[in-house]
């Protein structure tokens, strides 16, 4: 038995690991777009406002900007909005 | 009197509703409460079958809604608990012979006379789907630990929110085996994934197919585990307090021991 496989089976024996954890993370996410009712386009547009907004007053790595559905148990339907903001020394980076 | 209109529902097919349907009524009933159970599915009729008064059924729901027979004549009661019946499904008729209006009519006549009435619901989110849910006042979603089941589950979950309020959710077809692999979600994961109120979780049974094959409901005879679990569904229906025993998964110390050295 190889280490991987000896923590594999242990994670196992805990109930984890195994394929449920799949199950639940693609249904999370999946259900983010069912309950959203949003086209790829409508995403997509929601996006590029989002970025350009953050733009006008900030400058951000757009290869580095994401924007995400999730939901948990605690806190339902939030969007994470992640945005490298590119700070320098001194006065703040404002693009304007 | 007026009773409570419970429609059981799941937006995917063949997880269990008629199954479901069916137990929780007789498990009310022999708790005293007078039901009666709708056959809501037209066209494909099943819940006679699956209670085995499949040969006593004469006329349907369509004859009543259409003024061909009286309400009364169409009830199948039950031989083995006298104060559940059953208004059978049309097996030749259009799913949409009825409409929502006659449902919600018919239901309201139901209450008159009967502590419950319990709704079968068709699969789907169809015309059917919206009689059925027109003509209750609460609503009951079974799903099973599966992704499609889930995923439908939630859309119907969503659907119910806009007209009947919070649902209550059954989980069907648990098994435990799997579940300690943590190869199947578990009541915690699906009660993270759909956030509605746990009513009971119906482990993964053989008694379930048996119980088909004869026509008498596992609910009926104690001691299987699915039967036992329909018979605590309906006492929390009825407002009792009981638990849902823990089926997470946990395994003992020397199971997780051997499974860590023998393998699964």
């Amino acid at each position: 038995m190889t280490l991987t496989e000896l923590i594999q089976r242990i994670q196992h024996s805990f109930g984890k690991g195994g394929s449920k954890d799949e199950a639940k993370s693609r249904l999370l996410l999946v259900l983010q777009d069912d309950r959203l009712g949003l086209t790829a386009e409508e995403k997509e547009a929601l996006r590029q406002d989002i970025l350009e907004a953050i733009r006008k007053h900030l400058k951000i790595d757009a290869e580095g900007f994401t924007m995400e559905f999730v939901s948990s148990p605690t806190d339902q339907n939030k969007m994470h909005v992640s945005a490298p903001v590119q700070v320098g020394r001194g006065p703040a980076n404002f693009s304007k | 009197m007026s009773g409570r209109a419970i429609v059981v529902t799941s937006g995917k097919g063949g997880v269990g509703k008629t199954t479901a349907t069916a137990n929780i009524g007789l498990g009310l009933a022999s708790q005293g409460k007078k039901v009666v159970l709708i056959d809501g599915d037209i066209g494909l009729r099943n819940l006679d079958l699956i209670l085995g008064v499949e040969n006593r059924v004469v006329y349907n729901i369509v004859d009543v809604v259409s003024g061909r027979c009286q309400p009364r004549q169409a009830l199948v009661k039950d031989k083995r608990i006298s104060s559940l019946f059953l208004m059978p499904a049309s097996q030749i008729d259009e799913k949409d012979a009825i409409n929502t209006d006659q449902m919600r009519d018919l239901s309201a006549q139901l209450k008159e006379e009967f502590d419950f009435v319990l709704i079968d619901c068709p699969a789907g989110i169809e015309q059917g789907f919206r009689n059925t849910v027109a003509a209750a006042d609460e609503a009951i979603v079974v799903t099973t630990p599966d992704v499609s089941p889930v995923r439908d589950a939630d859309r119907v979950i969503g659907l119910l929110q806009s007209s009947l309020g919070e649902p209550q959710l059954i989980i069907n077809r648990m098994s435990m085996d799997m579940v300690k692999r943590g190869d199947m979600l578990d009541q915690q994961d699906v009660l993270d994934i759909l956030a509605v109120r746990l009513l009971g979780i119906v482990p993964e049974d053989e008694a379930v197919v048996i119980a088909g094959n004869k026509g008498a409901p596992v609910v009926l005879n104690g001691g299987s585990p699915s039967g036992d679990a329909y018979g605590r569904i309906a006492r929390r229906i009825l407002g009792e307090d009981v638990p849902i025993p823990e089926l997470n998964g946990h395994n003992s110390l020397a199971k997780r021991l051997g499974r860590i050295l023998f393998g699964r």
